[in-house]
């Protein structure tokens, strides 16, 4: 049956966090309790036969981000550039700006079965910055859509920030941003709701 | 303003997955500020917390939801806002289907109602506030999981405080057993519980029966989406917020008359192609269950088509034909004959079937034969998910 081979399918992107929650628990011959996980999964195969098995699972929690950072004008060199982002357990990566201040992190992937799940996809993303001996928070976000590139609309992601500018909070692709950055993007319209 | 619309319960059902991303309250106000405006008043210990998994699954501490005061505008309104299973556990959560009691003693999924519960207080310092604040309308509102607790938090303050709140869900699991839809929905009132769904989001679709939607009377809220197969897509909040923008709910409710045609369940009835155990094909036998049972019911005085909206499922629609003792091999017709057939070939069951022995008995037994075959059949997709994925 074409459901169950694409169920196996699935199953082999699963990951570790999935497999370990299920072997702690005893009870996973508990039958009825496990319906509608596979109820949801069965319906997935079209999806995944779709594409290829490299990027099956494969959620952005960060899109890959580079950039210049400067202090009342001038660039901030060998600053730390510390990227936090955490879906379902905290993720990080950092990297150091050079004499132009200039700095480049890739993009944060991660796998997950939950890519599969009818489910909301929201990370949290935060970029603090360490100059001597002060710290400052550039980027405080939510990723809501599990795509490259969405905090700047399919393009590459490049931002300018001043580590004494205003923070501003902008909304992209469903997402909020609280940041001193900018970068090239137009912001999700405003609706009126209330 | 009484009720909220549509479109605004479901933006603030999509926030919450934010709000509780934000790192601080202050960011979070931060952000509602810029999208709405100064409607909102945050209680600083508002942030919920609950504990997510089974009774098994390790326990983790996560932010659920949120509650809110308004002001201005929205001076006197009250909201608690629930987020859905943004991570497995949560999702495991809703899995762990053993049935306890809600507030109000009522029968439901102990799941639910364990988060529910370790929320409990965190939300009775909120109703302290909203004491102190002149409240007169409380809305509940969750996508989701957020859904089910949405219903059970709409159950609590109608037990506990005899204040009868506004319930929104979208894409919500089904809380709880006939019990408990059918108090809820007494108490608090159909006219002030809102459960919009797309016809092809999975989550609606489970619990399996016997679980059955809340409210089970009244009017809910169908919203059209492609495809006949239940899938993930259209459960996301993104979908929803388009689905109901610019659309009162009596627009909303007008768009029932989307589903699947009369003519078009016939045809499936009669159809000779084979069927085997898909979502598709039960989702077709509960349509052609609806219709075949009304037909049955055809010229019956008894008033219960309004018990038939889209709250009954498959099973439901079936054991409450059997509790009512309805023998239909008396008032059998080649619709049920093809319906029974439809259901006996979905079990493998290649009986050649004669009218008279549709017996009642006979009924059940497929009924049960059903049930019990798609718990086999998803059980053992289930355990190959597991075995490959402690393989990787």
């Amino acid at each position: 049956m074409q459901t169950l081979s694409s169920v196996s399918l699935i199953g082999s992107l699963t990951e570790r966090s999935y497999s370990e929650a299920f072997q702690r628990g005893d009870k996973v011959s508990n039958s009825r309790v496990l319906n509608i996980l596979v109820l949801s999964l069965s319906i997935m195969a079209s999806e995944v036969f779709g594409m290829s098995l490299t990027d099956a699972g494969k959620v952005c929690l960060f899109s890959g981000i580079s950039g210049v950072i400067t202090l009342d004008g001038k660039p901030v060199a060998n600053a730390r550039v510390v990227r936090k982002a955490d879906r379902d357990g905290e993720k990080q990566d950092e990297t150091t700006t050079d004499e132009q201040g200039h700095f480049s992190l890739p993009p944060m992937f991660e796998r997950t079965i939950a890519k599969y799940l009818p489910q909301e996809f929201a990370a949290s993303q935060d970029i603090t910055v360490f100059h001597g001996d002060q710290s400052y928070s550039i980027w405080r976000g939510v990723k809501r859509k599990p795509e490259e590139n969405t905090e700047s609309r399919g393009k590459p992601l490049v931002v300018a920030c001043e580590l004494h500018a205003e923070e501003k909070v902008i909304k992209v692709n469903n997402s909020p941003i609280i940041s001193l950055c900018t970068w090239d993007v137009e912001p999700d319209p405003i609706e009126k709701v209330f | 303003m009484a009720e909220l619309t549509a479109f605004q319960a479901a933006r603030l059902a999509d926030d919450v997955y934010s709000l509780t991303r934000l790192p601080t309250l202050k960011d979070a106000v931060t952000y509602l500020n810029g999208e709405y405006g100064e409607v909102f008043n945050f209680s600083e210990q508002s942030l919920l917390k609950a504990k997510t998994g089974g009774p098994w699954f390790i326990k983790c501490r996560t932010a659920f939801g949120f509650t809110l005061l308004g002001q201005g505008s929205l001076k006197g309104h009250a909201f608690f806002l629930f987020r859905g299973t943004q991570y497995l556990a949560d999702w495991l959560t809703n899995l762990n289907i053993s049935v306890s009691r809600s507030s109000s003693g009522q029968p439901v999924h102990d799941g639910f109602k364990s988060a529910f519960f370790t929320m409990e207080p965190k939300l009775k310092e909120f109703m302290a506030i909203v004491a102190k604040n002149n409240i007169s309308h409380i809305h509940c509102i969750g996508h989701s999981l957020g859904g089910a607790l949405a219903t059970l938090c709409g159950d609590w303050i109608k037990s506990g405080y005899k204040i009868k709140p506004y319930i929104y869900t979208f894409g919500s699991p089904r809380v709880g057993l006939y019990g408990f839809a059918d108090f809820c929905t007494s108490s608090i009132g159909a006219e002030r519980i809102f459960r919009a769904y797309h016809k092809t989001d999975i989550v609606p679709c489970i619990p399996i029966w016997p679980f059955i939607h809340t409210p089970n009377s009244g009017q809910d809220y169908f919203l059209p989406s492609p495809g006949i197969v239940p899938m993930a897509e259209y459960h996301g909040m993104n979908h929803y917020i388009d689905s109901v923008r610019n659309k009162s709910w009596p627009a909303l409710a007008a768009l029932e008359s989307e589903r699947k045609s009369d003519d078009g369940i016939v045809r499936w009835l009669k159809s000779t192609s084979p069927i085997g155990l898909t979502i598709t094909a039960l989702e077709w036998l509960n349509q052609a269950l609806v219709y075949v049972l009304k037909k049955c019911l055809k010229g019956v005085a008894w008033a219960i088509s309004g018990a038939f909206g889209t709250s009954f499922t498959l099973m439901d629609q079936l054991a409450y034909v059997l509790k009512k003792g309805i023998d239909i091999s008396e008032n059998v017709s080649s619709l049920v004959l093809n319906l029974i057939k439809k259901m006996m070939e979905i079990l493998g069951m290649k009986k050649v079937l004669k009218a008279a022995e549709l017996t009642r008995e006979f009924i059940r037994s497929i009924f049960l034969k059903l049930q019990q075959k798609v718990n086999d059949f998803t059980q053992a997709a289930l355990s190959k998910v597991l075995v490959k994925g402690r393989a990787v």
